[in-house]
């Protein structure tokens, strides 16, 4: 947490630098750290931390029930979009920062597993997760919700007949300026974006594609927030873009959030060539509340939690026996979605990503 | 003079300090770049060398540093020779803010520049390149400002004046008169500016498009967004060699410039008497203002406004815990955070940093002090990530603590110290020494009772610019820095790049509350008006 503010410098000043340089080394990790060893019975243990992305969202009361049958608070640590996330957990990975990460997916996998970022464990929920979203065998990641990537447009200014109809579209002049997407580099779904757009033109053609939608003034930004609240017309104050590269339930999520009510929602999902995303948590290595950290899991896979999520971070739960609320009537499913195979995009992120940051510089 | 063995035993403060804290983690980055798969192969320079990205980025790093560089001389050059001949009411408060530019955190620049930029209304202005050399040119318009100033004040306008009474029109004087007796002054401060521009990272990684990348941004991108260690390692290391390069030509023209003979001691100023020379001040007193206050103003403007008017939200928010908000603690803990390293890191970065500068006025030639400064040079990205992957594991494990923030502001900071204070120890004139060594004082007693008295001012100005420099240390401490302690620079950085009102205001608010505080720091000591330069 902190050096104490009055052990450095006097000490500093009373013995000369070197010696004092470990002490104050030793100063900061005496302090109660959160990272000190984990221990069955100190005060660290009631605390759980999440580490998760920024535009992550739940509801205070569900927590709260949490606490109340766990005895486990919870602390919500935002780090940016969900690649830069597990980045940053990867990159403290000796230390981390806290106890559970959410927010990896199907396309980041890949590093954090090779490189040992989890820990196995297996909720005794899993069993009533479908056998196809449980990627990892070994269980160092549970699944905990799906979503599809799709094209948003405002309809404001876009009708359903003058929206684009697919990736292809996006760089015709009709859409000039119009269009902002998230860094794949930083992103989960600008991750899925761009594996879209590779799964649609072939690892020869997708730079090309991109190239192109250059050309025709796409925006980039960090994160979902940003491109969703920052840049897109139909949310953001001073939004100048009314295609945005979102989600298929957003739509619904803002005629939730409408007020009063519109008679359709004010933003509609393009239902072609999305690309699915499954959303992961893990229990990190070197966690100090690895118990806290099991219970959490446990707790993301049952019923109030899974429903929760549905109308705060707007995506599907993984456990068939959830339905959607009435409001997803306003969202419906894909028609085609794009899809690259998990070990095919393990292998290959990496080179896609950076390929794509030279094309785009 | 110390005893050789005394003085033998002086050096290894710094020198065990340098040893653990930047050779350490060079030499761990030197393992990461060429050990990474278990055996050790020089695949991962292969790699990073044949990237035509790598090419672009530091073609781009290096016309970025050009172009900063002419601009700031293009627009400092006028305002240095009204500084060197005139003096005028406002004279102060423009020497002043300029002092304050050059501290100024880069996170904070950055959201002044697109704040002020965006009142402005001028498009593609607040962001992108144009953007990028603006803020370069308020950080560093300081530096010739002050270093060309100061020489040029010093050069005696009388040779002009028989230039001119022999008929040379006045591009003739500053041509073949003025020019070559200036451009010594003008190349160092270049230098300078080169080498901080060459080197920026805030400004660039807030106010760059995506994609746009000098090497400090692409070593960023590599580790933190690709987790791309070796090649993030190759880079850094091409950074030291390159930053290197640079520091030894930028201290051997400060030097060649402190040796200069034949300048006067006191400077004749004038008050503007002609028309021409009134709106020339008046002229310079207006652009400066906009150049060097502009900015400031915009924040707290932004800071106390909102959509309902003038209000005080934006503070109030800052105390608000962390429900829903990106950062893990309130913002006020940031600010408390800050203050606390900054302090930590002053004290080392004093002792450190003026311990090398007495071991180097003792007898160094430019190229000892070049090696000596040389560590001292190196960007903050390189460090922190450095300091990032030597820590964080046995023997030595400091990423659970807060410990390495401090050390690494400190590093970031100790140059300047040593440049302040060494002017200082040089003035100290060595028969006054040998005087109290006759008399019987041992080298402590000398170093007590001689040195001490003189150098204290100069040690005043080297710990205010250390504390603003660890105040608004951003390039380090983001890879250091974990949610439990935020400083201010990393909670801006933050806001900044969230979206919505609120979270803008509380950028801006966090800023105006940096901008204070290094304000008073820096114009605090630097009224002390020693001869110790922070350049």
């Amino acid at each position: 947490m902190f050096i104490k503010p009055s052990r450095v410098p006097a000490t500093l000043a009373a013995l000369g630098i070197v010696p004092v340089l470990l002490l104050a080394g030793c100063a900061g990790s005496d302090a109660p750290a959160t990272s000190s060893p984990p221990t069955s019975d100190g005060p660290e243990s009631t605390e759980v931390k999440l580490l998760t992305y920024d535009s992550y969202n739940i509801s205070k009361s569900v927590l709260k029930d949490f606490t109340a049958k766990t005895g486990y608070e919870v602390k919500i640590v935002k780090a940016e979009d969900a690649v830069a996330t597990v980045n940053r957990a990867l990159l403290t990975k000796e230390n981390p920062e806290a106890d559970v990460l959410f927010g990896i997916d199907n396309n980041t996998l890949g590093r954090a597993l090779d490189v040992g970022l989890f820990q196995p464990y297996q909720a005794p929920d899993l069993a009533q997760v479908p056998q196809d979203l449980q990627l990892d065998p070994e269980h160092r990641v549970t699944p905990i919700d799906t979503g599809d990537v799709c094209l948003n447009y405002d309809r404001a200014t876009l009708s359903a007949e003058q929206a684009p109809k697919g990736l292809e579209d996006l760089t015709g002049a009709d859409f000039k300026d119009d269009l902002v997407v998230e860094n794949p580099a930083t992103s989960t779904p600008g991750l899925a974006f761009l594996l879209a757009t590779i799964a649609k033109y072939g690892e020869d053609g997708y730079l090309d594609y991109w190239t192109k939608l250059k050309d025709n003034g796409v925006k980039v930004e960090d994160s979902w927030d940003n491109a969703y609240y920052k840049q897109f017309s139909a949310a953001a104050k001073n939004g100048t873009k009314p295609i945005v590269v979102s989600y298929a339930s957003s739509p619904a999520a803002e005629m939730y959030y409408a007020d009063p009510q519109p008679e359709q929602a004010p933003t509609a999902a393009v239902l072609n060539e999305c690309y699915n995303q499954i959303e992961f948590a893990g229990v990190l290595n070197n966690a100090a509340n690895p118990t806290g950290a099991q219970e959490f899991i446990n707790f993301m896979l049952t019923r109030p939690y899974q429903e929760d999520i549905m109308t705060t971070n707007w995506v599907y739960s993984v456990l068939p026996s959830v339905q959607p609320p009435a409001v997803y009537e306003y969202a419906p499913a894909p028609q085609t979605t794009l899809s690259i195979p998990f070990e095919e995009v393990n292998q290959n992120r990496e080179q896609w990503v950076e390929d794509w940051t030279s094309v785009m510089q | 003079m110390l005893t050789r063995a005394a003085e033998r035993l002086l050096w290894l403060l710094p020198l065990a300090f340098f040893a653990l804290f930047f050779a350490y983690p060079v030499l761990n980055l030197l393992v990461t770049a060429l050990h990474p798969d278990g055996h050790w192969e020089l695949a991962v320079f292969g790699q990073v060398f044949s990237d035509s990205r790598f090419w672009s980025v530091l073609w781009f790093t290096v016309w970025l540093a050009a172009a900063s560089t002419v601009l700031t001389l293009l627009v400092a050059l006028p305002g240095a020779w009204v500084l060197a001949r005139f003096r005028f009411w406002g004279k102060g408060l423009i020497e002043a803010l300029a002092v304050v530019a050059f501290v100024m955190p880069t996170v904070v620049v950055a959201a002044a520049v697109s704040s002020s930029t965006e009142r402005l209304g001028v498009p593609g202005l607040s962001e992108g390149v144009p953007a990028i050399l603006l803020a370069h040119l308020y950080l560093n318009v300081g530096v010739v400002l002050r270093l060309v100033g100061n020489y040029w004040s010093q050069l005696d306008p009388q040779v002009e004046e028989a230039a001119a009474a022999l008929g040379a029109p006045p591009w003739r004087r500053f041509l073949n008169v003025t020019w070559p007796r200036l451009a010594p002054a003008v190349l160092a401060s270049s230098a300078i500016v080169f080498l901080f521009t060459f080197t920026s990272f805030g400004v660039v990684l807030i106010l760059g498009r995506i994609g746009q990348a000098n090497l400090e941004v692409l070593i960023y991108r590599k580790v933190v967004q690709l987790f791309n260690l070796p090649e993030g390692a190759v880079l850094a290391i091409v950074q030291i060699i390159l930053v290197a390069v640079l520091l030894v030509v930028q201290s051997w023209l400060s030097r060649r410039l402190e040796t200069r003979q034949g300048l006067l001691a006191l400077p004749r100023l004038q008050r503007p008497r002609t028309a021409g020379q009134r709106s020339i001040v008046a002229a310079f007193l207006v652009c400066s203002l906009a150049l060097l206050a502009g900015p400031i103003v915009a924040v707290f403007l932004d800071a106390f406004g909102g959509s309902q008017g003038w209000s005080l939200t934006n503070y109030a928010a800052l105390g608000t815990s962390n429900e829903g908000t990106i950062l893990f603690v309130s913002p006020i803990e940031a600010v408390r955070n800050s203050l606390v390293f900054a302090v930590a890191a002053t004290v080392i970065a004093l002792i450190i940093g003026s311990v090398v500068a007495f071991v180097l006025s003792g007898r160094a030639s430019p190229l000892t002090e070049s090696i000596w400064l040389l560590p001292l040079g190196v960007s903050a990205v390189t460090l922190g990530f450095g300091l990032l992957i030597t820590f964080d594991e046995p023997p030595v494990n400091f990423r659970g603590s807060a410990a390495l923030i401090p050390i690494a502001q400190a590093l970031v900071a100790i140059p300047f110290v040593t440049r302040a204070v060494l002017p200082t120890l040089r003035s100290v004139r060595g028969n006054i020494r040998e005087a109290a060594a006759t008399l019987g004082a041992t080298p402590l007693q000398t170093w007590r009772f001689v040195d001490l008295p003189m150098i204290v001012r100069g040690l005043a100005v080297a710990a205010g610019f250390a504390m603003a420099i660890s105040l608004g240390e951003f390039g380090a401490t983001v890879f250091l820095a974990r949610s439990e302690f935020p400083t201010i620079p990393i909670a801006i950085y933050r806001f900044l790049g969230s979206p919505g009102d609120i979270n803008y205001g509380q950028a801006m608010a966090l800023s105006s509350i940096l901008i204070v505080v290094t304000a008073l720091v820096v114009v605090g000591t630097d009224r002390l008006r020693t001869s110790a330069r922070y350049l």
